[in-house]
């Protein structure tokens, strides 16, 4: 059974479609790439999963359960973390609180309770090796360690599932190395199922078990990575139709 | 080394602060620092808000002046016991807040500011023209805290919610909640997707700030014992704001350090009362410009400094 599922989403913003009539189907431990040109409604299809926004219609089913419409910090509390494509890391606070913050609050939002966080924050943060940069605040980092700051901070809520927004994103050839393996590492680990978009085509074809494609907030293809490359509406959808 | 310095210089305060009225019975000198301690624990409050979790409340008056009231009112027209109503007067703005807390909640920046000045204009036109009760702009004679007490009375009683009012928040910004209100400013979207429910801290955020700020309220009346609608009045909250942005927002001294800088300046001031606006914007506009952490971070730049200084001098 797979363990996220969306069938007939449906996001417009006036009378754009973001996402129109979608469905999709992950299952558990698999890392999925979204692909898709600019524009093509990926990030909408996150928010909606993510509680952001709230699909029009359609259902959204995590673990058996119906998700749609649940604020985000819910989600988050069922079991479905999220990074953004414009990193957002709290850039006052260290590393470590950063990560507190994710393993604090993760499943629950009580303001009051004992338990602490601590050493949950500090497991995420040698997972993704940010050891040595805890006591840093994040405003001094660069761009690959913000990302992995996000990481951390979603890996301490204990999720599930990841959606990753363009992780990779603006990250030079070792950044983005190290980034492919730790988010093998998440699932073999882990066992966390990854659903990532991703523009970095080498990222895509080498982790990923499955790609869907959407262009027009419909999903065009989907299949292995190999396959999808080939599919001749993928093609078109990125470089547009052959004349000759 | 450093950390205790700071403490025995805290702890050098506090004991100077705890005798002063013995030591320098001084009524005006009193006087002013029973205002500083009172308009400390509003300053403090609103930074809640404004420094820690980025809410742009500009409505902080009427927290203050909802307490006043609901405190003088009962007081005078019911005879509740003035200690007993300064805390009902709290727990009225607390409520307030509520009112003003939820419509702000969906907004972001500049119309959170909007909202909850109007809010604080709507509640001062209330108190102005509701002459049945309030008495508008001939004002109400508040009764006294205790009969017959004394400056020195009010200035322990002032004292004492200030070192309540940093105790509390020193307790809530060192806990998660403290974490949680710097997270939702820096990003609430963020904060939301890591589990965090945004509306329910903000709300507590504003719950907290308002009942400081409603007993720090009740307080000033019964200590001044003349209240006008004019305590509600925008100039209330300009004084706040540049109390806080000189002292340095986001930070729990800040307020404190610039209220007591500010009350003590504006009496010395006092022969140019008619420009005093013009001052304070200067202040602003400087603090803005040399100072953007307020003073108290100009204070830890040159400690930093000297101890670079020092560490220099220490190698060579």
């Amino acid at each position: 059974m797979p363990i996220l599922q969306g069938k007939g989403l449906t996001k417009a913003f006036g009378g754009v479609e973001a996402v129109s009539n979608l469905d999709f189907s992950i299952q558990e431990r698999a890392i999925v790439g979204l692909i898709g040109p600019n524009g093509a409604g990926k990030t909408t299809l996150f928010n909606l999963v993510a509680g952001a926004f709230r699909p029009q219609s359609g259902r959204i089913r995590f673990l058996g359960e119906e998700i749609q419409g649940l604020k985000p910090f819910e989600i988050c509390h069922r079991g479905i973390g999220r990074t953004f494509q414009i990193v957002k890391p709290f850039n006052t606070l260290t590393v470590l609180e950063n990560a507190v913050i994710g393993a604090r609050f993760g499943k629950s939002s009580k303001i009051f309770d004992s338990f602490d966080p601590t050493p949950i924050a500090l497991d995420a943060l040698e997972f993704v090796g940010l050891i040595k940069e805890k006591d840093l605040l994040c405003d001094n980092l660069n761009m690959g360690e913000k990302k992995r700051v996000e990481l951390a901070r979603v890996l301490a809520t204990a999720p599930k599932v990841v959606l990753l927004d363009e992780v990779m994103a603006g990250l030079n050839p070792v950044e983005t190395d190290r980034v492919m393996s730790l988010i093998q590492k998440m699932r073999d680990e882990k066992e966390i199922t990854v659903f990532m978009i991703e523009h970095v085509m080498k990222a895509v074809m080498g982790i990923s078990d499955q790609v869907f494609v959407m262009h027009h907030g419909e999903k065009i293809a989907e299949g292995l990575p190999e396959m999808v490359v080939k599919d001749q509406a993928v093609i078109e959808a990125y470089l547009g139709e052959r004349i000759i | 080394m450093k950390g205790s310095l700071k403490s025995i210089l805290l702890l050098g305060l506090f004991l100077l602060l705890s005798f002063f009225p013995f030591l320098f019975p001084d009524p005006y000198l009193i006087h002013l620092l029973i205002l500083s301690f009172i308009f400390s624990v509003l300053v403090s409050n609103w930074n809640i808000l404004f420094g820690y979790m980025g809410i742009f409340c500009f409505g902080q008056q009427a927290f203050f002046g909802i307490g006043a009231y609901s405190s003088a009112l009962l007081a005078l027209k019911l005879g509740v016991p003035v200690p007993l109503s300064i805390v009902f007067g709290g727990f009225v703005a607390s409520l307030s807040s509520i009112l003003i807390g939820l419509p702000t909640l969906r907004l972001q920046g500049a119309y959170v500011a909007l909202v909850t000045l109007a809010f604080a204009e709507v509640m001062r036109m209330t108190c102005s023209n509701w002459v049945g009760m309030t008495r508008g702009q001939l004002g109400l004679t508040v009764t006294a805290l205790i009969p017959g007490a004394g400056r020195v009375g009010y200035y322990y009683v002032a004292f004492l919610l200030l070192l309540l009012s940093t105790i509390v928040l020193l307790k809530v910004m060192r806990s998660s909640f403290g974490y949680v209100t710097v997270a939702i400013r820096e990003s609430q979207e963020a904060a939301d997707s890591l589990g965090i429910n945004v509306i329910k801290y903000k709300i507590s955020a504003f719950l907290l700030s308002s009942f400081m700020s409603g007993l720090a309220g009740a307080l000033y009346a019964h200590y001044i014992r003349i209240l006008t609608p004019d305590i509600m009045s925008l100039h209330l909250m300009i004084t706040i704001l540049v109390m806080g942005m000189l002292g340095g927002i986001g930070t729990l001294p800040g307020p404190i350090l610039g209220t007591f800088v500010l009350t003590f300046l504006s009496e010395y001031l006092r022969d140019f009362a008619q420009f005093r606006f013009i001052i304070y914007g200067t202040l602003i506009i400087l603090a803005v410009l040399f100072v953007p952490g307020g003073l108290v971070s100009g204070l830890r730049s040159v400690e930093t400094k000297l101890k670079g200084k020092r560490c220099q001098e220490g190698s060579s």
